[in-house]
């Protein structure tokens, strides 16, 4: 994970993943954030390696339509998101 | 297909434009199955219409903003800061900017300029001794005596500038040689209002109108003698701006002269060297000459001590700010391409300084070759050495050498 700091919304968005809103429609409607906010970050906590995406082709939005994209925390998302806890306390602790 | 869908798809197509090509596809793809599925779950949810077409709407919105990130993310500046072109233009631009910002140097023309009456160049202040900017200062009633007796065909007025009003002895007009339309500038000040003096002020600004006859360089030189040793001396309101303009080009002739001896540039490097610092010193004096020539003369007429000091010391430090930029920018250069250098390897050995010289390596990626700056510590007098790559080593470097 190295030294990545998460912002708010980066917290807000790994939170809602983290609760089960995997795709990005679903996370703006969890988290009230503009799509234009929400995609950039899921990149760049990609590339944190904070999340990990993958394909699910039994979700796309029509037969023969692209593969919807999902989301899904990895461990070093959750200690990020554990740690993003102690400094933004409107982040709740995570689920049991 | 649902209206709203089709433009969504639509906004997602245009912004798409913006992504870099290999992953357009991928991405439009991406953002077009959203929005079918938030089309399918807001329906089944059972919203408005108009509710699903603010939220789609919204949400393909995003896509602008989404795409504009991805190819900013991707956007490497370095080739472009790089270029010898970027470090010309970035001065000229500031120039510009400078020229349609400030009504193209207002305050600089109004100094050369002059007083807004007859002959301004036949106006004087009568002031103490010059400051290196060439600022006044009240003179006493002993140095208005010694004017008078010796330049006995003057005309004397005196002044006190009161924020918009002008407050003037009697003849006053006379010795400016018009009575100026309201509002005009008179030092540097805005007069909106112009009253006589009720009462005859310890300290006031006194302006001269000298002889007709009188030719102002012949006047100048007489002045500078009649004034020699007594700390008095007079001061053309036209030619205000003339001492501090002369203090910044030898400000500047020094910054180019001590670059070239400190910067030992090789003879090919010389003409951008010297394009690039008297550009960049022309930005700075450009702007500071017209800070300097808009900073008004205080009440009646004295310069301030503050001021006198701080401005020249202020281009001093950024006249000196720029020349070590412009160092530092010229050893990082590649002498045959002028773009920077890059790829630095640490090379060397510190416990073999004779054989292995310890030092830092950086490349020219056209292949022109590679500089090795010496570790600090080591003689501190050897300059950087620049080795020329042959010919042929320019098919290794992939970003098409030369050509």
């Amino acid at each position: 994970m190295g030294n990545y700091t998460l912002s708010l919304a980066s917290a807000i968005i790994l939170q809602a993943i983290r609760d089960g809103h995997c795709y990005g429609f679903d996370m703006m409607e969890a988290t009230g954030l503009p799509s234009g906010t929400i995609y950039p970050a899921l990149r760049r906590l990609e590339a944190a390696r904070l999340i990990r995406s993958d394909r699910d082709a039994a979700a796309a939005s029509e037969p023969g339509g692209p593969p919807r994209k999902y989301f899904r925390v990895t461990a070093d998302g959750k200690r990020a998101l554990e740690a993003a806890g102690n400094r933004f306390p409107v982040i709740a602790s995570p689920r049991e | 297909m649902c209206p709203v869908v089709s433009a969504c798809r639509f906004a997602v197509r245009l912004a798409s434009l913006l992504v870099p090509r290999k992953l357009r596809d991928d991405w439009a793809g991406q953002w077009t199955a959203e929005i079918r599925h938030g089309y399918a779950l807001l329906t089944d949810r059972g919203e408005s219409p108009a509710e699903i077409r603010s939220k789609l709407l919204r949400f393909a919105m995003g896509a602008f903003s989404d795409a504009a990130d991805l190819r900013l993310s991707g956007f490497d500046l370095r080739p472009v800061v790089g270029h010898p072109a970027f470090c010309l233009a970035v001065p000229l631009i500031v120039m510009a900017l400078l020229l349609a910002s400030t009504h193209a140097f207002q305050n600089c023309r109004q100094a050369i300029a002059g007083l807004p009456g007859r002959q301004p160049e036949q106006l004087v202040l009568l002031s103490r001794s010059a400051t290196v900017m060439g600022l006044e200062a009240v003179p006493s009633s002993a140095d208005l005596l010694a004017f008078q007796k010796q330049w006995t065909g003057a005309s004397l007025a005196g002044f006190l500038i009161d924020g918009p009003v002008l407050r003037v002895t009697p003849g006053f007009y006379d010795v400016l040689g018009a009575v100026p339309r309201l509002p005009f500038r008179f030092l540097g000040h805005t007069i909106e209002a112009v009253k006589l003096l009720d009462l005859q002020p310890a300290r006031m600004g006194i302006l001269a109108r000298l002889r007709a006859s009188d030719r102002p360089r012949q006047t100048e030189a007489a002045l500078t003698r009649m004034t020699n040793g007594r700390a008095v001396s007079l001061r053309f309101v036209k030619g205000r701006m003339r001492a501090p303009l002369v203090f910044a080009a030898v400000v500047c002739a020094l910054a180019l002269g001590i670059g070239l001896i400190v910067s030992r540039v090789r003879s090919r490097g010389i003409l951008f060297y010297l394009v690039k610092t008297a550009l960049a010193e022309g930005a700075i004096v450009s702007a500071w000459a017209e800070l300097a020539a808009g900073l008004p003369i205080s009440s009646s007429g004295a310069g301030s001590v503050t001021t006198a000091f701080l401005l020249p010391g202020l281009l001093l430090a950024a006249a000196a700010l720029m020349l070590w930029w412009a160092l530092l920018d010229q050893q990082g250069r590649c002498p045959v391409c002028y773009r920077f250098l890059a790829l630095p390897v640490r090379i060397g050995s510190h416990s073999s300084i004779i054989l292995d010289r310890p030092g830092v390596e950086v490349l020219c990626l056209r292949g022109h070759g590679s500089l090795l700056i010496p570790a600090a510590g080591g003689d501190a007098a050897e300059p950087p050495a620049w080795t020329a790559f042959h010919e042929s080593w320019k098919d290794c470097f992939a970003q098409g050498g030369t050509k």
